[in-house]
């Protein structure tokens, strides 16, 4: 295995405009983040609020910090109202973490360059995006099609809710499709790799040359869907994964208050 | 137009953290009564967070107006809503903004504006009335002054008598605001900030302060929000703001009350949104009035299908009663179609509009058991 897969079977200057590409996104999500940001400072800053006197820099630490209080990442308030929403949620916080960690260590430790990616350190980030990777799916998987029903009722699904949905879908679905191809080419695979395994065995016996076509197919999906959905993220309501922290923490202190 | 002024840091960032998971549309009594979704949370969270941030191409505000001022602040949506939005906040100070720009029910604002300039309270009814329900003069001094309320004084007269006999079995000491105004909730909740708000909250506080006392008991679930809630931020206030369930609870629990009569039957409670749901930063009374009732022999307490934190608004609250009352009334319609075949002998409340919505629904729906407020009820077993 590659020390850097990601870029397994794509031409040298795939990575230029990736960076490239990776560098506007990301500017595009900044400045989106920072017109939020002074949305939210045009507000009053009263003393009733539990938020009172934070700065913009404060409430983004907050966001972060309260991200992994008990009260989000077991979606506590969630599960006053629905049990199994709530195993759902915690399951793709839970797997967005490790995703979210593995990519981005990863991607360090191509930059630096670390090589701290090698043998079991490898297996058990396969077997981390393998199992994290699976709950993000079927988590997505379930929100849509809620949604879909919701939809037939209600007015205030619009077509514009399921674009997050539909591009972390398609970042999943191509993540898996591209590392079957990979593993059935190159003919490393491993037992602990379920779902790309399983995709890598249902695969029709094609060529060399088509398979790897079909992954850049799905290389250059996986890699648009990421890039597409990080710089969307603060126009969309996706934005929640950053400000409802706060939300939540705030009625949290309202209730201590209440109670004490 | 400036969308965001008059909201908090908070409110702003609540409009931002709506899911779209649409738990609130399940829960809104307002949308079970119209079936029209475009009233839910979600839906009106979403519009004007487009407004906010300028993604609505045609922006519709005279509806949106309506659908925002379409809501009774039950605050329901805050207890099932995953991410803790406060629709009940959010709207109040949205309204103001509203009506700053001219959409919504603003000639019924400027008329209640111009009631309560006149006569302080909202009904337009003579000032010199508001204490012909006392049978007898409570002007004395006293640490505890009750707080009657406009609704109390003038309508549903039977709360406030109900009240005073069980104060007076307990041997409290205690007084009756002489000169007591308006609260100031029939405006605040409309969105109104005018100078007419202020003064209002401003003579009671003056009162209050010129009484001496050191508590203050209203029973309004109302005037309780608003006292706990909006009087800091007008005036100092410096007596404590108590609801007249936790004071006869108390008194219960002291040995100080005592009801000598038996109840061999089966009594309901609705739960008012303003005290079971605290509106802010109160403390929930859902407990107290439960204890109130368990103190009379051979009573039992029956729960509503839908009671305590998640008890359902009739249609009574958020000014709704005054900007759209076809609206309240189905509301109440539809409360009633709730409770209608229970099998009790009283459905009490401790909230006068939810016992003037429940009385007008009992009119139309056939029911077999008869309303009452429950310190009213309570007073028959002294």
């Amino acid at each position: 295995m590659e020390p850097w897969w990601l870029f397994w079977n794509t031409p040298a200057y795939a990575r230029q405009v990736f960076f490239s590409l990776l560098a506007i996104s990301f500017l595009i999500f900044i400045l989106g983040f920072r017109r939020n940001l002074k949305i939210w400072e045009k507000g009053i800053d009263s003393p009733d609020d539990p938020i009172h006197s934070l700065t913009s820099y404060d409430l983004l630490k907050l966001s972060i910090i309260t991200f992994f209080s008990p009260e989000c990442i077991f979606a506590r308030r969630l599960r006053r109202i629905s049990l199994v929403r709530s195993i759902i949620l915690v399951a793709l916080i839970f797997s967005s973490i490790l995703l979210f960690t593995g990519v981005f260590l990863n991607f360090v430790d191509y930059l630096l360059p670390l090589s701290i990616f090698r043998g079991w350190i490898t297996s058990i980030f396969e077997i981390i995006f393998e199992i994290g990777g699976f709950f993000v799916l079927v988590a997505v998987i379930y929100a849509i099609v809620r949604k879909m029903i919701a939809s037939r009722e209600v007015s205030f699904v619009s077509k514009k809710d399921y674009m997050p949905l539909i591009l972390i879908l398609l970042l999943i679905l191509s993540g898996f499709l591209s590392e079957a191809i990979r593993s059935k080419v190159t003919g490393i695979s491993h037992s602990y790799e379920i779902v790309g395994d399983s995709i890598a065995s249902l695969l029709p016996s094609m060529n060399i040359r088509a398979l790897r076509l079909f992954h850049r197919l799905f290389w250059i999906i996986h890699i648009s869907s990421f890039l597409v959905l990080l710089a969307y993220t603060p126009f969309s309501h996706l934005f929640h994964v950053f400000s409802s922290q706060i939300t939540v923490y705030s009625a949290r202190r309202r209730e201590e208050n209440e109670f004490h | 137009m400036n969308f965001t002024r008059g909201l908090t840091r908070l409110q702003l960032i609540e409009l931002d953290s709506c899911v779209k998971c649409g738990e609130c549309v399940k829960w809104c009594p307002v949308v079970t009564a119209k079936k029209d979704v475009k009233l839910s949370p979600v839906s009106k969270i979403t519009e004007y967070r487009n407004l906010i941030k300028g993604f609505s191409k045609k922006p519709m505000l005279s509806e949106l107006a309506e659908s925002i001022f379409n809501c009774t602040t039950c605050g329901r949506c805050y207890e099932v809503c995953p991410v803790g939005i406060r629709c009940h906040e959010l709207w109040p100070a949205i309204r103001h903004n509203l009506i700053e720009m001219g959409f919504g029910p603003v000639d019924k604002i400027d008329e209640l504006r111009e009631t309560l300039k006149e006569f302080h309270n909202p009904f337009g009814l003579p000032y010199e009335d508001r204490n012909k329900w006392m049978e007898e003069e409570f002007e004395r001094e006293a640490e505890v002054a009750i707080f009657v309320g406009c609704e109390l004084a003038y309508r549903i007269k039977d709360m406030a008598t109900g009240m005073v006999k069980i104060l007076q079995a307990s041997g409290m000491d205690f007084a009756i605001c002489p000169d007591e105004w308006c609260c100031g909730f029939p405006l605040y909740i409309l969105g109104d900030r005018s100078e007419v708000l202020e003064r209002e909250i401003l003579h009671n506080v003056e009162m209050l302060k010129k009484m001496g006392v050191k508590k203050v008991v209203p029973y309004c679930p109302c005037c309780y929000a608003i006292m706990k809630r909006v009087w800091k931020n007008y005036a100092e206030i410096p007596f404590e703001i108590v609801h007249i369930f936790e004071v006869v609870s108390e008194l219960i629990k002291d040995g100080r009350l005592k009801f000598t009569k038996r109840f061999d039957g089966k009594v309901s409670y609705h739960d008012p949104c303003y005290l079971s749901r605290g509106w802010e930063y109160g403390k929930r009374i859902i407990e107290e009035p439960r204890s109130i009732l368990k103190a009379i022999d051979g009573l039992e307490i029956v729960e509503l299908p839908e009671n305590k934190k998640l008890s359902r608004c009739p249609g009574s609250g958020g000014g709704l009663r005054r900007s759209n009352p076809e609206l309240s009334e189905k509301m109440a319609l539809k409360f009633m179609d709730m409770v209608a075949d229970m099998d009790i002998d009283y459905l009490l409340t401790g909230c006068p509009a939810v016992k003037e919505r429940l009385t007008f629904a009992s009119e139309k729906v056939e029911v077999n058991f008869k309303i009452m407020d429950l310190l009213d009820f309570a007073s028959m077993f002294l």
